[in-house]
């Protein structure tokens, strides 16, 4: 855990200097008051010193073990993230209760491995929820794709 | 108008039909999901968020908060069957309420925690009534210098009681503030931090942002193990409660609450440490303090009382100062900002059916909860045999759906999966993500009452202390943030003598 909260810190000052970057144009004080640079630079300002504290933190404490997936765990969740993605690309094509079909079936028979029958009617079953809550009840314009539902 | 003629109405609206449908559905989705393990009532009322935009907004809040206050009781039927907490907040019930379940005594469990729940529940909507009231008389005279107090003082506190690293808490909501700075300046209308992309101009939507940082990472990282624990076997007759638990616990009930309703009060304290915090207490407190962590009645009746007061005592603060209490507060307040409302002093007195219908709903939202916890419990537990797996996807397809629903664009889903991301990984770092939601939720508020309040003093930082509400509340966050400091090297301290000693 402690290489992974450095590795935290990090990010987070690279993120305050990415606030301090994004914000070149813009006042930290006009006139009158506040300008639209005094809140991003006080919040930089602020992260950077705790990512500094929490580098320091991690150098002193033994810290857990961090929770890292197995491999197969791994497997599931790289290919889970794969199926979102492939959510994602598909719906405007195949419009989102086809492929809210398709994507529980997938999931449950490649990645959770399920026999075949409940992993169908779960496919059934939750794209028929989908169509019933946000195209029947809410009347929600989702796309239909080439199947027409 | 008196508070009772305001809380009558406010059952008129509850008890009609559709009323009583949005609090059933809204309890019932709460319960669901608090048994669920790998998934909380935040990622519940998240994944809600987009259908609740078709309801008026009554309807809306009562079903959101039934979530809420559901999702406390769900928690505890996978605590005690499954020794696996629903959700955070149910830790000390599984650790307790498991071993009570191992000797057969489950239902016992299973009944005080409904009825100590229940007491707590319908206590604290009480207290509720009573502190939104006073607290909105109070904020009445708040202006910008406290308010911006008041919100950082909620930031600050989320870093001393949540979690054992306040220096992670305080990263995160650093990090949501920096989130929330995304877009364009709400006093002035300059462009920050969009780096040329038309899409970041509004800056990002918190529904995209809850979905993917609660329900899209939770159930990804839930899909890393497979579950396969059987549910200990329990029937209705089990659930019976003999006279002796009840005497024995009945103290616990009522302290639980009160220190329940007391943590859910401050801002940034949540069901979880009003849970421990509750326990811990009651082990003081009980006959047989070698119980706990065994299987002590009293223990899991004391955290199960707690984590249920304490959504009643989020509230008020949400409620009267718009100052979310918890992280489940912070939904429904950007829920309600959703609906166009705005919770906050004003509330009370311009939307009085809102508040007090959220409030007559609670009393009915209990009652049906302890009707679904009581006799209906087996029912429950029986359902708890539905492998996990089968949930999982559906609930990630509900998730992509609702995104997009939202606003009918897939760079919603996008927003939403990469928030799902970020959610997954701080969750492997140990990086708490209720202050960077509870920072996103209170940035727009903390950002304008600063500014105004600079602008008010023309420049002068000294408007925090002579205004004496702003300086106590100064003296507040300046503690909340040495408190968890001296805490942490006293015990450094303490663990270095032990060390030395030999």
């Amino acid at each position: 855990m402690k290489r992974l909260d450095i590795a935290s810190a990090a990010v987070m000052l690279v993120l305050a200097a990415l606030v301090v970057a994004g914000t070149p144009e813009l006042d930290f004080w006009d006139e009158v008051g506040p300008g639209s640079r005094f809140m991003p630079a006080w919040v930089a300002g602020v992260t950077a010193v705790l990512s500094l504290l929490l580098m320091l933190e991690a150098r002193r404490r033994a810290g857990e073990p961090v929770d890292w997936p197995d491999r197969a765990g791994l497997r599931r969740v790289a290919s889970t993230f794969a199926g979102i993605i492939a959510f994602v690309l598909a719906a405007p094509w195949l419009g989102f209760v086809v492929t809210t079909a398709l994507f529980v079936v997938a999931l449950l028979l490649i990645v959770e491995r399920r026999p075949l029958l409940p992993s169908l009617v779960s496919g059934v079953v939750t794209a028929a929820l989908v169509h019933a809550i946000f195209i029947a009840w809410l009347s929600i314009a989702l796309p239909k794709g080439i199947l027409g539902v | 108008m008196t508070s009772f003629d305001l809380l009558w109405q406010g059952f008129g609206v509850a008890a009609s039909p559709s009323g009583i449908l949005a609090v059933f559905i809204g309890v019932l989705i709460g319960q669901v999901v608090g048994a669920l393990p790998g998934i909380g009532p935040a990622a519940g009322m998240a994944l809600l968020l987009p259908v609740t935009f078709g309801m008026p907004p009554t309807a809306a809040v009562m079903m959101l908060a039934g979530i809420l206050y559901g999702g406390m009781y769900g928690g505890t039927i996978t605590s005690v069957l499954i020794n696996v907490p629903g959700e955070s907040s149910s830790v000390m019930t599984a650790v307790d309420g498991h071993q009570l379940a191992r000797r057969g005594r489950a239902g016992a469990a299973l009944s005080i925690a409904a009825i100590g729940s229940f007491i707590a529940g319908v206590g604290g909507t009480v207290a509720l009534a009573f502190a939104a009231v006073a607290l909105s008389t109070i904020a009445l005279r708040f202006n910008a210098p406290e308010f911006f107090l008041l919100a950082l003082l909620g930031l600050t506190s989320s870093a001393s009681l949540g979690g054992d690293s306040p220096v992670k808490s305080l990263l995160m909501a650093a990090f949501g503030l920096m989130i929330a700075l995304v877009g364009t300046d709400p006093l002035l209308g300059n462009l920050r931090l969009t780096f040329g992309s038309a899409h970041l101009v509004e800056g990002f939507d918190f529904l995209p942002l809850a979905i993917g940082i609660f329900g899209i990472a939770e159930v990804l990282v839930s899909l890393e193990r497979t579950h396969n624990e059987q549910p200990i076997v329990m029937r209705l007759r089990d659930m019976w409660l003999t006279g002796r638990e009840w005497a024995e616990s009945r103290m616990a009930v009522l302290r639980g609450s009160v220190v329940g309703f007391a943590v859910g009060l401050m801002p940034g304290a949540g069901a979880t440490v009003a849970a421990f915090l509750a326990y811990v207490i009651e082990r003081r407190f009980s006959r047989h303090p070698e119980r706990f962590g065994k299987g002590a009645l009293d223990g899991v009746a004391a955290a199960e009382s707690a984590n249920n007061a304490s959504v009643s005592g989020a509230l008020a603060p949400m409620l009267a100062l718009g100052i979310p209490g918890s992280t489940g507060t912070s939904v429904l307040l950007a829920a309600l900002i959703l609906q166009g409302i705005r919770p906050g002093p004003m509330l009370m007195t311009q939307e009085p059916v809102l508040v007090w219908s959220l409030i007559a709903s609670m009393f009915i939202g209990n009652v049906i909860l302890l009707v679904l916890n009581l006799p209906l419990a087996p029912v429950f537990a029986s359902l708890l045999r539905i492998p996990y797996a089968y949930l999982a996807p559906g609930i990630l397809a509900v998730s992509l759906v609702g995104a997009y629903a939202s606003t009918l664009s897939f760079y919603t889903v996008v927003v939403a999966i990469g928030f799902g991301v970020v959610g997954y990984l701080m969750i492997k770092a140990d990086l708490p993500r209720a202050p960077l939601v509870l920072a996103v939720v209170l940035a727009p508020l903390l950002e304008s009452s600063l500014r105004q309040a600079l602008l008010l003093s023309l420049g002068s930082p000294l408007i925090f202390v002579e205004r004496p509400i702003a300086a106590v509340l100064l003296a507040l966050v300046a503690v909340s943030i040495v408190l968890p400091v001296a805490l942490m090297l006293r015990r450094r301290q303490a663990s270095r003598r032990l060390a030395e000693a030999p």
